[in-house]
């Protein structure tokens, strides 16, 4: 046990090097995925059916089908297609993917939870569609969504670690690279230890994250007519 | 030893920069593509010595790294202008054509299936594969893990040579070699299967292990470039063949390797590939 | 880009082995996390005095931790403790902690939005805390918290693809390992696209109309 609490204090550097990897990528996924989301989440809200429809399709695919497996499908099939893509790049476009379904989702939830009465006030007032939209409906849907979008941070904290499966040197894998070292070096496994320092580190972050997510639903919850669930870790 | 090391470095950085004047013309020139990144990008194993592994300070060592090493000296003038990516058996091939690195330097045999995306250079040492089980198995060749489980890692030719020839076997597919070593001291399979360069420096350094020593799967190592890139591989072969000549394998074998383990090394990147199951 | 069609059909045994890997694993992970689920609710409920907050702590615990390090640190280390689990029930129960702790919440809010009327009243008749949780209120908890419940079961299906990680052959192993040793990417990712989406999107029809179902005595 002291031996693997050796290990990560000799080889802070990398896990640093690790993390700073993890929070680079959820920090592009995030932005990524508010922008889909965003816009996936408006388009899912027009009156035209086959559009909600389509958006529809694009949310239940990326959130049916196995995160993994979309990251290995666009990390193994990129090349195939002739895009040769690197392996964080591949990454952060499989999580966005998936984050910007979810954010759709979220986004979706809070402009529907805006009354009925606001959209149809501001119809009758003459306001063009996108004016609803910029000065009505996402101000109000934000503070909705916000609590539930927090939430989706943690998850997407959380999915970053597909990334080692890949060749991504985020956290878990720095974790594994001196777990590999020591274990062929030395002949000492210190996985207990260092996973379990992984596991640590990542509660550390996320249950930060999640306490302010429930906080921000307190607050905000009260005003809103019907807070916007966060997608449940469960439903990832 | 940091001192021998230190010097050999830069013997070899001098080596690379007074003969690279008078052998510059030997080498064929260096592709515009490669030129352009400044760095050599190599892919290595960083699980498996003496070839490519984590030394005791953390940075890249083993054979293979060195030979990484050495192109980077003759392609940049500098030892140091390198960038080294660890891959795996699984991960390596997708590295090499998603243009993360520009070539495997990684344990990497040759295989037809591999030859159909991508491309191997002349070879330049052979590798068998062998069985490393607990001192006090009683499995004693080849045959005898038809009903047992056998631990090895996906994408190896060891992998494919199980699919091809033990068909029905019970084996455990996993990432790296510390996983699968770990596995085999847990107990959960019987074997561990990968190449036999690799199994001796376990074996040697753990002495509840030993190697079956029925040697199986040999197959020629080569150095992995993308498909359709004729000038690198032009230069890649011409490196090899340099390697070959200024007899710098056996510097790297000295290095990295014990005395009491080196002959089989030496065999393989010297001798003709033997023939085997 | 060929598709190897012949190369698809003879890798269907073993794939069609990885898919049955894959319902076994996920039906024995689902139904022994409703069984946490039922005891960690129960145990929050009743206020039961160590059991509680550690339930409370497993469940923070499992929801801000990825489930991939949790897999790797229940094979990889969990031996460290002496509790070497094969790759198969390492999987099993690295799934099972996972949904356990959100089929937990599950059944405590399904308990929760019981009225406290029907509460009162079990109390009035003399039903002790245990009698009430066992007669009327995980049946009625379950039966609300149905939807959600069987949600996580979906999920739980679909995060089994995870176990791939560490090796085990279920239907996304299959196809990783055989992409790692024939590089058939196209074929096998195809393969692996469909079966999950047809997967999932079945058992979340079955979902919807068990609520349906469920739904009748209540609809007008």
């Amino acid at each position: 046990m002291m031996y693997g609490l050796h290990l990560i204090a000799e080889n802070a550097p990398l896990l640093l090097i690790g993390l700073r990897a993890t929070l680079l990528l959820a920090a592009v996924t995030l932005l990524s995925s508010t922008l889909l989301g965003v816009v996936l989440g408006t388009l899912a809200t027009v009156k035209a059916r086959w559009v909600r429809l389509l958006v529809a399709l694009y949310v239940e695919t990326f959130r049916d089908i196995p995160l993994i497996v979309t990251i290995f499908t666009i990390f193994f099939g990129a090349p195939f297609l002739g895009v040769p893509l690197e392996p964080f790049p591949a990454v952060a476009l499989g999580l966005s993917l998936w984050g910007g379904a979810n954010g759709a989702e979220i986004v979706r939830g809070g402009i529907n939870s805006v009354q009925k009465g606001q959209r149809e006030a501001a119809t009758a007032l003459g306001l063009r569609p996108w004016k609803i939209y910029l000065l009505i409906l996402w101000p109000q849907a934000l503070r909705a969504v916000l609590p539930a979008y927090t939430g989706l941070l943690a998850l997407i904290i959380q999915s970053t670690s597909l990334g080692a499966l890949v060749g991504v040197t985020e956290f878990l894998k720095a974790g594994g690279l001196i777990i590999e070292r020591s274990t062929v070096m030395q002949g000492i496994n210190p996985a207990f230890e260092i996973y379990g320092f992984v596991l640590l580190v990542y509660f550390s972050i996320c249950s930060v994250i999640t306490w302010l997510s429930r906080r921000l639903e307190r607050r905000l919850g009260r005003s809103a007519a019907t807070t916007v669930r966060a997608p449940d870790a469960s439903r990832l | 030893m940091r001192i021998f090391r230190r010097s050999l470095a830069a013997g070899a950085l001098l080596l690379g920069l007074a003969a690279g004047q008078a052998v510059a013309q030997q080498m064929p020139p260096l592709p515009q593509s490669i030129r352009e990144h400044g760095v050599l990008r190599a892919g290595v194993r960083c699980d498996q010595p003496p070839y490519g592994f984590r030394g005791p300070d953390g940075g890249f060592a083993g054979v293979e790294t060195e030979m990484a090493r050495q192109m980077a000296a003759w392609a940049f003038g500098s030892a140091d202008k390198i960038e080294l990516q660890c891959v795996t058996a699984a991960n390596r091939i997708p590295q090499l054509n998603a243009r993360r690195v520009d070539l495997l330097i990684a344990t990497l045999g040759v295989t037809p299936e591999r030859a159909r995306v991508i491309d191997f250079s002349n070879a330049y040492r052979w590798g068998g594969s062998d069985l490393l089980v607990r001192r006090d198995s009683p499995i004693r060749s080849l045959d005898d893990v038809r009903s047992r489980t056998v631990i090895m890692l996906s994408g190896t030719t060891q992998a494919a040579w199980f699919d091809a020839n033990m068909p029905g076997l019970n084996s455990l597919r996993l990432n790296t070699a510390s996983d699968a070593l770990q596995a085999l001291l847990q107990g959960r399979g019987e074997a561990y299967a990968h190449d036999a360069a690799t199994l001796i420096v376990i074996a040697a350094r753990d002495p509840n292990l030993r190697m079956v020593g029925e040697p199986f799967a040999v197959s020629d190592a080569a150095v992995g470039l993308r498909k359709n890139e004729p000038e690198w591989m032009a230069w890649i072969n011409a490196a090899l063949d340099r390697m070959k000549r200024e007899g710098l394998y056996t510097a790297w074998l000295e290095k990295w390797v014990p005395a009491e383990i080196r002959p089989p090394y030496t065999a393989a990147f010297m001798d003709p590939r033997p023939a085997a199951r | 880009m060929e598709f190897d069609v012949d190369y698809l059909v003879q890798q269907l045994p073993a794939l069609r082995a990885g898919f049955l890997l894959t319902i076994q694993i996920s039906a024995i992970a689902v139904v022994l996390s409703i069984a946490i689920g039922l005891v960690g609710a129960s145990m929050r409920v009743l206020r039961v005095p160590v059991l509680a907050q550690l339930f409370a702590a497993y469940v923070e615990f499992i929801r801000n931790t990825p489930l991939l390090v949790q897999l790797f640190f229940v094979f990889f280390g969990l031996p460290a403790l002496g509790l070497t689990l094969s790759l198969f029930w390492s999987g099993v129960l690295a799934l099972t902690l996972w949904a356990g702790a959100f089929q937990t919440e599950n059944v405590r809010g399904g308990l929760a939005a019981i009225s406290p009327g029907l509460r009162e009243a079990a109390r009035a008749l003399g039903l002790s805390r245990g009698q009430y949780l066992r007669l009327v209120g995980l049946p009625l908890a379950v039966r609300t918290g149905l939807p959600a419940m069987l949600n996580t079961c979906v999920s739980l299906v679909k995060n089994s693809a995870y176990v791939s990680a560490i090796g085990l052959r279920d239907l996304a192993g299959v196809a990783f390992d055989r992409i790692a040793s024939d590089f058939r990417a196209f074929e096998m990712l195809a393969v692996l696209l469909v079966g999950y989406l047809a997967l999932v999107l079945s058992l979340s029809f079955a979902v919807r109309v068990i609520e349906h179902h469920l739904q009748k005595p209540f609809r007008a």
